[in-house]
């Protein structure tokens, strides 16, 4: 199954006309675990300046496996990635320094446990950025305030929900001015009831034209905010396209086997 | 699980086990005291101290034969013993005098004293008062000759205020003064025989007589400053001996064969304390006796000379007067109704010599607890020196255990296996015994102990083998999305490692850490047969000596549950207070 049969031509053409130069561009990406497992077979996309980019799939489709190679906590074993049309290379450029420009929100949170809600936001800012104390402790108050964690700045992970952890690690990912922002399933261990919050954050960080690229189940938030949804499979890309292309008229037979499972 | 104790109740039973403890460490604490204050009254001294029953000050002493002998002193009294100090009577003459000084010829013996007190006894009379109508001060009394059951040709000199010197030749019913020449406060005369004799005084007096007093002439003392001097010692007739005040110590050094002619000599003494009198058993043996309650002994003429152990814990005690018999028994009195005895010059026994019974409890706990002490103190020195090598060592391995780097994993890989699985004590032979056959040499030229380090090298090593495998398990405990987070946030590798993953893992390994500790505690004991002195091997020196070993090994294991038993609360204390929300156990 070729690109050209699965993208709308018409909607990409727009798409391009309306952003310019994609911020991140990943060409041809392959992920081999072993010499069987394929996680990643092929696949390309791109995600241009403010826009919402949100791939859905079933589990062991090979999403996370993406996210992770963009910014090269995988290894990728063959294609390439562009941040703002600089191929990401370990061995050409300073990897910390491009991992510092692209945020991740892990599905399970990862804050670091013996460090409080300031204190984890401040580490990347200390030490990354080497900002002084004060200035690092300036900035992590307002992107905490922006996820509306400030009467928690000095609590411990451990004594937060699962929505408040989530909303501490967008802070977190937040605090360092990124270009592009990774979401990986950021909603999949939280109750109905917690997921609000988290969704609403995200939805905040959207509509200030944030850059992102989402991992989710949630179809309904894909619906509301994304700019363009791709649908993966096997490791390969089935479908992608504007969400009202792809997740209200899905035409490919798998995602509409995939939408009715999730949407029921 | 229902746990049988609350919370609660651990905690007290832990409070009082730890004030039991502490209150066995102050008692050891104290043992030392009692340690000296059970040998003083046994085996160290030199001069006993007998009951006298009184607490008057004491200031003559004179003896008859090993047996007999009389103490005079304030308020009249006079103390007589026929049993060599078993028990002293009070020979009470019923007057209110100080009596200063006594002595002795053949059957006549007298005492002289304040306000003119002047008393005689025949053996077969009781004392008789002839004291002399005028209230002068007598310092000091002599009788150079006198004959048997008759005061009739008792010829004696006596020796006061103002440069007084009287004498009588039929035993004191008839007295005269004697033209001396001089005016101060005189406080001894000697004579040797009837007709030599010297007196001693304020102001650095000597006079002499070869006449029997019928001249005095003024013998230049040869110092320099105005000193009291206190007692004359008249041996021979070349040789006399003087001691004074600020620790003035004076000979004779005859000059021809006339006994008048004589120069003086200072000898050291190295002391400034008052000397009261000084007895000469032979021309080299001699004693001096003091305030500071001291007593100096001398066996070359002065050459060298020690002070004697007397069984008198105050200090403040002035002895006046020394009397030996044959050289070897003698007495020594003082103030606050002191009396010492020896039988041996004044020599301490040698200790030593004497098997020392440890099954006497006090005994062995006094003999045992320094040593404990000792080992105590150099097993902390090593287990505090090899936990620091041993937590750096494990921190180091667990690293290169963890990181992505093949070389790295293998060379780690290889430490903890061969540490692991070899006996400690076969590594401290390796260290101690092997290595310097290899020309490796870990004591740095002999400036540290080569035991000493050998034992923190080989528990430090053997200790981060296990401290490097707890560490790493830490490592691996925490969730490798902590690791992506930290890169994720730009950090390296190193710095995630430093600042997100140590602090966690290292909280979640403290109770295996302390475990550990406590083990490396326990293993110190090996480092005994390397030969450093620590609490096992101090030990085992204690049972070589006491032959006590249970009780000894009890000690022993009571010190080393000391240290262990803080060890773990301390680390419980740490734990509790390093708790984080969320991490680790509840």
């Amino acid at each position: 199954m070729s690109n050209e049969e699965i993208i709308s031509e018409s909607s990409e053409l727009n798409r391009k006309k309306a952003q310019g130069n994609p911020i991140l561009s990943i060409n041809q990406l392959v992920k081999h675990f072993g010499h069987s497992v394929k996680a990643v077979n092929g696949v390309s996309f791109e995600v241009y300046q403010g826009e919402v980019v949100v791939i859905i799939g079933s589990s062991g489709s090979g999403k996370s496996t993406v996210l992770r190679c963009i910014n090269r906590l995988i290894d990728p074993t063959d294609g390439e990635v562009y941040l703002e049309n600089v191929k990401i290379d370990p061995k050409k450029c300073d990897i910390n320094e491009i991992r510092s420009e692209i945020g991740m929100v892990f599905q399970s949170f990862e804050l670091f446990m013996h460090l409080t809600v300031i204190q984890n936001v401040m580490l990347g800012l200390t030490q990354v950025c080497k900002y002084n104390k004060k200035k690092a402790n300036d900035i992590a108050t307002q992107v905490i305030e922006k996820v509306n964690m400030i009467d928690k700045v000095d609590a411990y992970p451990g004594e937060l929900s699962g929505g408040q952890k989530q909303r501490v690690a967008i802070a977190r990912a937040l605090a360092m001015t990124p270009k592009v922002m990774l979401f990986d399933e950021p909603t999949s261990a939280l109750d109905p009831e917690l997921m609000g919050s988290v969704l609403e954050s995200m939805r905040t960080l959207a509509k200030e034209g944030m850059t992102m690229v989402v991992v989710t189940h949630e179809i309904g938030f894909a619906k509301e905010v994304a700019d363009w949804a791709i649908f993966m499979d096997e490791g390969e890309i089935i479908a992608q396209g504007t969400p009202e292309d792809t997740l209200f008229n899905p035409k490919n037979e798998r995602l509409v086997k995939f939408l009715s499972k999730v949407l029921h | 699980m229902q746990n049988p104790l609350s919370k609660h109740d651990i905690r007290i039973y832990r409070i009082i086990l730890i004030i039991a403890l502490s209150m066995v460490f102050i008692s050891a604490f104290y043992a030392n005291e009692s340690f000296n204050f059970v040998n003083a009254q046994n085996s160290q001294v030199g001069w006993d101290l007998q009951n006298s029953s009184t607490n008057e000050t004491l200031r003559g002493v004179i003896s008859k034969n090993l047996n007999t002998s009389w103490v005079v002193g304030d308020n009249g009294l006079i103390l007589k013993t026929e049993n060599k100090g078993a028990t002293w009577i009070n020979e009470n003459i019923s007057k209110e005098v100080n009596l200063y000084s006594i002595d002795f010829f053949n059957d006549s013996l007298m005492a002289v004293g304040s306000k003119g007190a002047i008393f005689r006894k025949n053996l077969s009379t009781d004392w008789e008062d002839i004291s002399n109508s005028n209230d002068n001060l007598y310092r000091s009394i002599s009788i150079p000759f006198a004959n048997n059951a008759t005061f009739n040709g008792t010829i004696a000199f006596i020796a006061g205020e103002k440069g007084e010197i009287w004498k009588t030749i039929d035993g004191g019913s008839n007295w005269t003064l004697l033209t001396t020449g001089t005016t101060v406060n005189l406080y001894d005369i000697d004579f040797i025989n009837s007709t030599h004799g010297l007196a001693v005084g304020e102001k650095s007096t000597i006079i002499g007589t070869t006449n029997g007093g019928i001249t005095w002439e003024i013998r230049d003392p040869e110092i320099e400053t105005e000193e009291i001097l206190r007692s004359v010692f008249y041996y021979s007739a070349r040789k006399a001996y003087i001691v004074g005040d600020n620790g003035v110590f004076l000979t004779s050094v005859a000059q021809g064969n006339t006994a008048a002619s004589w120069d003086w000599i200072v000898m050291l003494t190295n002391t400034n304390i008052q000397f009261n009198a000084i007895f000469a058993s032979s021309q080299s043996r001699m004693w001096i006796v003091g305030s500071n309650a001291t007593v100096l002994y001398s066996t070359d003429a002065w050459g060298t000379h020690s002070e004697q152990i007397l069984d008198i814990k105050d200090s403040s005690v002035i002895l006046f007067d020394i009397s030996m018999e044959k050289g070897t028994h003698g007495w020594v009195v003082g103030s606050k109704g002191i009396i010492l005895n020896t039988d041996d010059r004044g020599i301490a026994p040698t200790v030593g010599i004497k098997v020392a019974d440890y099954s006497d409890f006090n005994l062995f706990f006094d003999y045992v607890t320094p040593l404990l002490m000792d080992g105590f103190v150099g097993m902390l020195k090593i287990i505090f020196f090899s936990m620091i090598l041993g937590f750096v060592l494990g921190i180091t391995i667990a690293l290169s255990k963890t990181v992505d780097n093949f070389i790295l994993n293998l060379i780690g890989t290889i430490y903890t296996d061969i540490i692991r699985n070899t006996p400690l004590l076969v590594q401290l032979f390796i260290i101690y015994f092997g290595l310097p056959e290899l020309n490796i040499d870990v004591s740095f030229d002999g400036r540290i102990e080569r035991e000493f380090m050998s034992a923190i090298l080989g528990l430090g090593i053997n200790s981060g083998a296990y401290q490097a495998e707890i560490i790493r398990s830490g490592i691996q405990a925490i969730p490798s999305g902590q690791m992506e987070a930290g890169r994720s946030v730009g950090l390296t590798y190193f710095q995630t490692m430093r600042l997100v993953i140590l602090p966690q893992a290292l909280r979640l390994t403290i109770p295996p850490l302390g475990n550990e500790m406590v083990n490396l505690t326990l293993n110190s004991a090996l480092v005994s047969v390397i030969g450093y002195f620590e609490l096992t091997r101090a030990g085992r020196l204690i049972i070589a000596t006491t032959f006590m070993n249970f009780e000894t090994w009890g000690f022993v294991l009571l010190y080393y549950f000391v240290i262990t038993y803080s060890l773990t609360n301390l680390l419980r204390w740490i734990e509790r207070k390093s708790k984080i929300p969320g991490l680790g156990a509840d």
